[in-house]
């Protein structure tokens, strides 16, 4: 599905992945964790397309192409959805129509027909109500106004309309309480499938308590130093980052 | 050198021979005739503006002044169709009346050639008295020249159900012509009105002398809509003038999206407590369109408000000025005045001037103004692209959610879509956007 070789990247005069390998299998979860500013959000935005990051080195192969050679509009359309962990605001552009927009440009991209508008606003409240939504998000502003926790629901609910292939998780869990955790646990599990692979970045284990990996990543100072499965990040929990930092310098 | 010249007297500086001619056909009873002499000589007194006017410093009308304009032709008035607006509209080819649709006798609009020759009181009263000639030269030479446009003439009490709608077309030949929309609003106590000034696109050449002037009475209610959408050769100098007595309101929307160059002065003078304005208004430019947003808010006596939100879009190689004014005078206390104007700029070649000023000579007011100019921004493009919405048309989206803002405000619904269509005509992939609106 993934196949990430020796990805450098750089925002601005800085270098932020310094060689990061990572392989995806189909139908895998796979969690990265690490220390704040370690790359995670990075190694999210360059899988997505971010054009203010910029890859020096190294290749990301997403089933059988170059990623990296594709706009952040086509691969979208290809499968890759990023839940970002700020997501942004846009007043003026409607919630809905942004849901709609994006479904039929990956319909479109598949050689499917474009729902009609009954269609597309059962399937958007059937996914709605898997997160928990009232009907008031629809006629929003992008983001508008919402919480911290709506917003992540939002991520979730775009997710869920949009189906993808490859979906990147960047820190949904932060700012939920426990509840809205459960529900957004909620949802990405009912998305698990044998063909939808999954990059769940966190900075805590508590999200896999809910969303439970297949690995588990360590991720410091722009690479991967460490892999294993779950119990890994009981570890992490218990123990933090700092063995690991050290682990990473004696490597 | 035209007889008009020889018979006003050697003193006056020369005028273009198309303003003597215009000024020589323009007719009216003696007290009208008085002001016209005085207009035009106000307007020969200060000429054509160049750039070393402060009020003209950005805008510059050498083409304009290079041409000259005539009467134009006749041609048969076409309404511009705004989908699911039906209602009283008065139509305007080259500032002669063409054409009147369900207009009711007794709401007290007629059109203003007709009711200077019945002398209607309110036209001597207030014609020419409410835009300030000395700092608007073409009001002056408008009052010169107009051959007709509209009174609306409110009893107290009086609201009008409808919308009245006044359309203003130009119609040039193979020479450029003149039109000189005129437009007299006398809103009597407790009256309420929305009135819609949709200047349409015309064909060819024209300049247009567009004024007019609101006189809001005690607790009257003014809606006001400005539509201008001339054609893309079109030069454009509108002014509107208010002045607003005791817990009046003026709400004005103004969508500037055409013409080659096009102006509007807008003026309130918040002349009694209570009296509030607010100032909603939008230019979308492109390719080399200029367009210039003069506007002054006199703060005169306590406790009255204002509120303005000016926007602009520019893209190719156009260019807009914002100069928006807010004067508190002294003793003033307890005035509200808020401001703010944001542009886009779409294109390197787009230059924007922008100046907010703010004078107080009050204390006890709560007064803000700001400016801001910049690009999209790249966080929310970046997000509608990683949902497969592609840049152009992410771009044009963010620069629709920009503009209608402003367009937002528009409580008439029919009007508000036909602006935002207006608006999203001029965005690259308008069909893609339109799905989105
Ligand atoms: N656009 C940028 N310009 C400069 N530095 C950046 C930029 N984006 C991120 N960084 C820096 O790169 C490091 C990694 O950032 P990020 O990938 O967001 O980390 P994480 O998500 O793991 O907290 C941080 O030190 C951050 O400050
Ligand atoms: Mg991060």
């Amino acid at each position: 599905m993934l196949s990430i070789k020796n990805l450098h990247a750089r925002a601005g005069e800085r270098d932020i992945l310094k060689g990061l390998d990572l392989e995806v299998g189909p139908g895998e979860v796979h969690a990265i964790m690490g220390p704040n500013g370690s790359g995670k959000s990075t190694l999210a935005g360059v899988l997505a397309g971010r054009p203010d990051l910029e890859v020096t080195e190294g290749t990301v192969t997403y089933r059988g192409q170059d990623l990296l050679d594709l706009d952040p509009e086509e691969r979208a359309r290809e499968g890759v959805f990023l839940a970002f962990q700020y997501p942004v605001e846009i007043p003026g552009v409607n919630n809905v129509y942004l849901l709609k927009a994006a479904l039929n440009a990956v319909r479109k991209h598949r050689g499917e027909s474009e729902l009609d508008a009954f269609e597309f606003l059962a399937l958007v409240k059937d996914r709605m109500k898997l997160m928990q939504m009232g009907d008031s998000f629809l006629n929003r502003g992008v983001n508008e106004g919402f919480s911290g926790g709506e917003k992540k629901r939002n991520e979730i609910l775009q997710m869920a309309v949009l189906e993808p292939a490859l979906a990147v998780l960047d820190e949904t869990d932060s700012g939920l309480d426990i509840d809205a955790l459960k529900v957004v646990a909620n949802g990405v599990n009912s998305l698990r499938s044998p063909d939808r692979s999954m990059v769940v970045v966190t900075h805590y284990q508590r999200l896999l308590d809910y969303i439970v990996p297949d690995f588990v990543h360590v991720l410091s100072d722009g690479r991967i130093v460490r892999t294993g499965g779950r119990e890994l990040a009981l570890e992490l929990e218990e123990r933090g980052y700092d063995w690991l930092r050290g682990g990473a310098n004696a490597a | 050198m035209s007889t008009a010249t020889a018979a006003r007297g050697a003193h006056a500086p020369a005028l273009p021979d198309w303003i003597e001619h215009a000024a020589a056909a323009a007719a009216g009873p003696a007290w009208l005739q008085e002001r016209r002499r005085a207009g035009l000589a106000a307007f020969a007194a200060a000429g054509f503006p160049t750039r070393r006017d402060e009020a003209w410093k950005y805008t510059d009308l050498k083409l304009v002044t290079r041409r000259s304009f005539g009467a134009g032709i006749a041609a048969a008035p076409e309404l511009p169709a705004i989908e699911g607006l039906d209602c009283p509209s008065l139509v305007f080819v080259n500032g002669r009346l063409a054409a009147s649709h369900g207009v009711p006798q007794a709401v007290g609009v007629q059109p203003l050639a007709a009711a200077i020759a019945a002398d209607d009181p309110a036209c001597r009263e207030l014609l020419a008295t409410i835009a300030d000639p000395a700092r608007h030269r073409f009001a002056a030479l408008s009052t010169a020249l107009f051959a007709d446009g509209v009174l609306v003439d409110l009893p107290a009490g009086t609201v009008l159900e409808q919308p009245l709608r006044l359309v203003f077309l130009a119609a040039a030949g193979d020479t450029p012509v003149l039109e000189c929309p005129r437009v007299l609003i006398r809103a009597g106590a407790n009256s309420r009105a929305t009135v819609i000034e949709h200047y349409g696109a015309g064909t060819g050449e024209s300049l247009s002398l567009a004024v007019t002037e609101v006189a809001a009475g005690p607790g009257a209610m003014i809606e006001h809509y400005r539509l201008q959408e001339s054609a893309p050769e079109a030069f454009h100098l509108g002014v509107l003038a208010a002045r607003l007595e005791r817990d009046s309101t003026l709400v004005s929307h103004n969508l500037s999206v055409g013409g080659r160059i096009a102006r509007l002065d807008l003026d309130a003078a918040l002349a009694e407590p209570g009296a509030h304005v607010t100032m909603n208004g939008l230019y979308v430019v492109r390719e080399r369109q200029h367009a210039d947003s003069h506007s002054r808010v006199d703060h005169a006596v306590p406790r009255t408000s204002s509120d303005q939100l000016y926007r602009g879009v520019l893209s190719g190689k156009s260019r807009a000025v914002f100069n928006g004014k807010a004067v508190v005078h002294p003793g003033a206390a307890g005035t509200d005045a808020q401001q703010s104007n944001a542009n886009l700029l779409l294109s390197p070649d787009a230059e924007i001037d922008t100046k907010p000023e703010l004078e107080i000579y009050a204390d006890d007011v709560k007064c803000s103004h700001g400016a801001t100019t910049g690009q999209l921004d790249a966080n929310a493009l970046f997000y509608l692209r990683s949902r497969g919405v592609d840049e152009s048309t992410a771009r044009s989206l963010l620069t629709f959610a920009f503009a209608d803002v402003v367009l937002a405000r528009m409580p008439l619904a029919p009007l508000r879509r036909h602006a935002e269509q207006l608006v999203v005509g001029r965005l690259p992939d308008a069909d893609r956007i339109r799905e989105f609106t």
